[in-house]
């Protein structure tokens, strides 16, 4: 099957600081990923580079077959769901509506319908003045409504309450439940959309440094805590997060059964406890593989 | 109807058909019952509409839940049998666990303590 | 696009709605005002409808062009925006659709406004509005001004991100554009040169839009996905930005280096005798005219007096004084520094040069051909505008000030300040009574049938006439056949009309008898021929030796040399030309005329079109030629032509041609 994304050596920079240095990474149809990231790596940069609303210095793109052409049209067949949904400020939410059914080909008004009766929207509260809620439930009609096989939602829940994060939620599990549709998400707290995960994406330092199915994650990851022997040095550059490095006490995050038993039979360590690590901690802690949080 | 816990290492479609062969067990569903669906299983859960719809393929490989008509997924006549041994099952996973905890040299005193934690977590 | 123009129109609607406001309340306001200064109501519309024709519209679509690309780059506004599938060009595009829009309709509202409120402005718009060259001119300049200023502004704002900048910058594009179009139409209308100014102007607005939109193509692409672009692209966005502006200002530079470079026939003496420029005072000085009829005078732009040979050789008399464009802007009105030119007896050559920055007093230039130009004497005490022969001596006309007519003063010696007389009569009347003064000119009795003739030595010569002359007129000489004689028109007894000459023996001779009421009026071309119209279809002809040939019927000439395509026919004593739609041209005075006769064959010049050579005596087309064509506007100037030995020298506006007698054409360069 051809996948839905793939990025290949996408890299960009804003004059002299290089942001996205290299980002290779395929998502096949129906996968549902989170990209994982501390802010300021690049997020919302490689979500405007698939949206055609950037332009990548060099590598390829590919949503869906197309490449950006630097049309926009792309965003025809495209979900997304900006970090801050912004609308323009003399219309009311019926006309933001209204606007965009003009101008995607495959809006569904009947839908569109649905959505805003479903999320408690009121079509004619003016968007100048509107809560954020009210704001991100109308950027979630805006993504939905046009029937779109591939969504990219960039933190489609911050700052909004937990009533609005539930009902965000369960649409996008609807949509799931509706067919096959591609979801690449950046969310802070990713422990969040924990069930609906497939697969993770860790971008850092300008590239996807790994990719880590969820279910690997959620019952591979452990911590180990054990004493090294007298003499013995583990090896450098493996990816594994470090809790502690003071004393003769190690505490490691490691997030695959293999390495974990490989390190168990190393032989290295004098005793070695393994314990399983909820999901929600594995997805904090891969934040920090290669910033100091490595062993070497 | 049933939970799953984000924070076990157990995969979450294993979770969600021992949640549904527990609610058999338990007598909530009957065989002839007609399973919840996906959809809103998969919303209630907070999961993947593809997790729910694994658990459930598997459970029709094992014959629990068998679908009728094309318009959903009904407990089978089997299931409480396979119920009771899926329970069976995890009986033994929990003998073996025992037996080996106690050749690591863990000390009864601490199993029981192990026992008496879950106990508070899980009544 | 469109849905995009629709977001962009109800995004600008305040400030629409506000421009119409202001317009439509500052119309009471001018009216309210005026009316107190007791100027009335009209007046006030009058200059606020001006007002915003002018300055007021310019504005608006440069206030909308910046604020509207300023606005497609708020922050607010990409926010919005950049998720839509809209690519940026639409974006850019549907922005200045929609301001377009907004100007036009503002545009309407004035102009209909004016139409209701204002009688004058309804008959400058509506009343021959198309039917004007200047206005249709004028219409089309000010539809470009405000989209060129409109899409300036916009790029300006849109590739900067700011308002105010990017509407002066606008400004400063577009007017330039605007601004050197303006001057150019100016100079074309002003001046009698024709540039290609026309075709470089439409050049530079059929080429200032495409250009501009393809700047903004690139600028949208660039500035909404911000790729890597180096200065070339921003210097190609700079270059089709102002591209429009850069050809403008080459099309007015054209035309002013045309200008510049332009050069006129210097019509020798007196401006009273119609058409081709056979002043008669040349012809009875046999000196003047050998020299005369080698080349011709041309004065340049600059303010140079050139002589040019028939071969196209060029000798300069006097030196241009090049003047800066600025000094030109303060004389807008035609101003040559050469103002008259007139040969004397001896072959010599009097040239009467302007003032101007150099020199505030009007200066005589005196030298002959091959010979350098000096500085003859700076005339001052009044400002003189010709150089005349009056009798045996040549002078000066001037204008008078406010409280008398006119002043003359005859060529003062070499360094001497002119005496100035008031004239106290009729131009033509001084110069005529000098003439006869001078006994070279005769006067006729009171009853018209005696003419004498007085020379200052007191002998009088007298002669009588078989009819009746005009009253008391003063006749002066012409050359004919190597002899000074007198002619003039007689009222026979018999009703008739004819030539009498009046010859040095004091013999009276009668030709070409009329029943009509010919006319007998005689030019006479260097050679030495003389010709005139009978009427409107017959024409005179005399030979350099004196032998009067029939009168010539022209319209078996007309019809065989302007060919079977033509319609002519016959319209009282007039030829006319049907036109197509029934319209119909006289075949006139103007546009035909002698230049040459030898022995019985005579050269005309017929229809403005073409040169022909005539048996006179048997009125048969000999040979017909196609001359240069030359411009409407030259038609009735009598720097047109000029008729040397060999042939004549035509300057049709663009280039300057000599064509001898045999037909054949040398194009002697752009003049």
């Amino acid at each position: 099957m051809n996948p839905a994304i793939v990025l290949t050596d996408v890299r960009r920079s804003f004059g002299s600081k290089a942001v996205l240095r290299g980002v290779t990474a395929s998502a096949l149809p129906g996968k549902v990923i989170g990209l994982l990231g501390r802010n300021g790596e690049g997020k919302t940069t490689l979500f405007k580079i698939l949206l055609d609303m950037l332009a990548a210095d060099s590598g390829s793109v590919q949503v869906l077959g197309q490449s950006p052409d630097g049309t926009g049209s792309l965003r025809q067949s495209v979900g997304y769901v900006p970090e801050r949904p912004a609308f323009h400020g003399f219309m009311t939410v019926g006309e933001v509506l209204a606007f965009r059914s003009s101008l995607f080909k495959g809006w569904h008004a009947g839908k569109a319908d649905k959505l805003v009766q479903d999320l408690g929207l009121d079509p004619a509260t003016p968007i100048r003045g509107a809560s954020k809620g009210t704001l991100g439930k109308v950027a979630w009609v805006c993504a939905a409504a046009h029937d779109p096989s591939v969504f990219l939602l960039d933190e489609p829940t911050s700052g909004l309450d937990a009533l609005v994060r539930e009902d965000v939620l369960n649409h996008l599990i609807g949509e799931l439940h509706d067919g096959f549709k591609t979801l690449l998400i950046a969310n802070h707290r990713m422990e969040e959309l924990a069930g609906v995960l497939d697969e993770v994406w860790l971008l850092q330092g300008g590239v996807i440094r790994s990719v880590h199915p969820v279910e690997t994650l959620r019952t591979q990851a452990c911590r180990l805590t054990g004493r090294l022997k007298e003499g013995a040095v583990l090896p450098a550059g493996l990816p594994v997060v470090s809790l502690r490095t003071d004393g003769p006490v190690l505490e490691l995050v490691v997030f695959e059964r293999s390495l974990a038993d490989m390190l168990a039979a190393s032989g290295s360590f004098e005793s070695l406890e393994r314990a399983p690590l909820a999901l929600g901690e594995s997805l904090k802690y891969l934040l920090r593989l290669s910033e100091g949080g490595r062993h070497d | 109807m049933i939970q799953i816990d984000q924070t076990s290492p157990i995969p979450i479609y294993d979770q969600i058909k021992a949640g549904l062969k527990g609610l058999v067990t338990k007598g909530l569903l009957r065989p002839g019952d007609q399973a919840p669906s996906i959809r809103s299983l998969a919303l209630e859960l907070k999961v993947n509409p593809n997790t729910v719809a694994r658990a459930f393929r598997e459970l029709s490989g094992e014959g629990f839940l068998e679908s009728r008509r094309g318009d959903g997924n009904y407990i089978s006549e089997a299931a409480l049998g396979q119920a009771k041994d899926g329970l069976a099952t995890v009986r033994q996973a929990l003998r073996h666990a025992l037996l080996g905890a106690r050749l690591a040299g863990l000390p009864w005193n601490d199993i029981e303590e192990v026992v008496g934690k879950t106990k508070e977590e899980q009544p | 696009m469109i849905e995009y123009a629709k977001l962009e129109l109800r995004k600008n609607r305040v400030l629409f709605i506000g421009m119409a406001l202001t317009f439509l309340g500052s119309i009471p306001f001018a009216a309210a005002m005026t009316a107190l200064n007791r100027q009335g109501a009209l007046a006030g519309f009058n200059a606020v409808l001006l007002f915003w024709t002018i300055l007021g519209l310019p504005l608006i679509a440069i206030l909308f062009g910046a604020s509207s690309g300023a606005g497609l780059r708020a922050e607010t506004a990409q926010e919005a925006e950049s998720p839509l599938p809209v690519s940026p060009r639409c974006r850019a595009g549907g922005a200045v659709a929609a301001c377009l829009a907004h100007v036009l309709l503002l545009g309407m509202l004035i102009l209909l406004t004016s139409a209701v409120i204002s009688p004058a402005w309804r008959e400058t718009l509506f009343s021959g509005a198309l039917a004007s060259t200047f206005v249709r001119a004028f219409f089309t300049l000010t539809l470009f001004t405000l989209a060129t200023l409109l899409l300036s502004s916009f790029i300006a704002a849109y590739a900067i991100g700011q308002g105010i900048v990017g509407g002066v910058l606008g400004a400063l594009i577009g007017g330039t554009a605007a601004g050197a179009l303006s001057l150019g139409l100016g100079l074309q209308a002003v001046f009698e040169v024709r540039a290609a100014f026309t075709t470089l102007a439409l050049f530079s607005m059929a080429v200032s839009l495409p250009a501009g939109l393809f700047a903004l193509d690139r600028l949208a692409a660039w500035v909404e996905r911000r790729p890597k672009r180096g200065w070339r692209e921003g210097f190609l966005i700079a270059l089709a930005t102002t591209l429009g502006s850069l050809a403008a200002c080459a099309a007015f530079a054209h035309a002013y280096h045309r200008l510049t470079r332009s050069l006129t026939i210097a019509a020798a003496g007196d401006a009273f005798y119609p058409w081709i420029s056979t002043r008669n005072d040349d012809v009875l000085f046999p000196g003047a005219r050998r020299v005369s009829r080698k080349g011709v005078l041309l004065h340049s732009f600059e303010g140079g007096l050139i002589w040019m040979t028939p071969e196209g050789d060029r000798a300069p008399l006097i030196p241009a004084r090049p003047r800066s464009f600025t000094e030109l802007l303060g004389y807008l009105y035609f101003w040559d520094r050469i103002e008259s030119v007139l040969w004397d007896a001896d072959g010599g050559l009097w040239v009467l040069v302007a003032p101007d920055q150099a020199d505030p007093v009007h200066q005589l230039w005196h030298g002959w051909i091959g010979r350098p130009f000096s500085l003859h004497s700076r005339l001052e005490g009044r400002r003189p505008y010709q150089l005349v022969r009056r009798g045996s001596e040549l002078g000066m006309l001037a204008w008078g000030d406010a409280t008398e007519d006119g002043s003359y003063a005859p060529i003062p010696p070499r360094g001497a300040r002119p005496r100035w007389v008031t004239l106290g009569m009729k131009r033509s009347d001084f110069l005529l009574r000098g003439w006869e003064e001078a006994g070279l000119a005769a006067r006729l009795s009171a009853d018209g049938r005696t003419l004498t003739r007085r020379t200052p030595d007191g002998r009088t010569r007298r002669w009588t006439l078989p009819g009746k002359g005009p009253a008391a007129a003063v006749v002066k000489p012409t050359a004919l056949g190597g002899q000074t004689l007198f002619a003039l028109q007689l009222r026979l007894k018999d009703g008739g009309y004819a030539l009498a000459l009046c010859r040095p023996d004091g013999t009276v001779t009668t030709h070409w008898p009329s029943a009509d009421g010919a006319s007998y009026w005689l030019e006479t071309a260097p050679d030495g021929s003389a010709w005139g119209w009978r009427n409107g279809l017959t024409l005179h002809l005399a030979a350099p030796d004196g032998a009067l040939l029939p009168p010539l019927d022209l319209e078996p000439i007309a019809r065989a040399a302007l060919g079977e395509k033509t319609r002519l026919e016959r319209w009282g004593n007039r030829l006319l030309r049907r036109e197509a739609f029934g319209a119909g041209r006289t075949l006139t005075r103007w546009g035909t005329g002698a230049v040459r006769i030898e022995g019985t064959r005579a050269w005309l010049v017929l229809n403005h079109r073409l040169l022909v050579v005539v048996d006179a005596a048997t009125g048969k087309l000999l040979s017909r030629w196609e001359l240069p064509a030359y411009s409407d506007a030259r038609r009735y100037s009598d720097t047109t032509f000029h008729i040397a030995e060999s042939g004549f020298f035509l300057h049709t506006g663009r280039r300057l041609y000599f064509i001898d007698w045999a037909g054949t054409r040398r194009d002697l360069g752009a003049a």
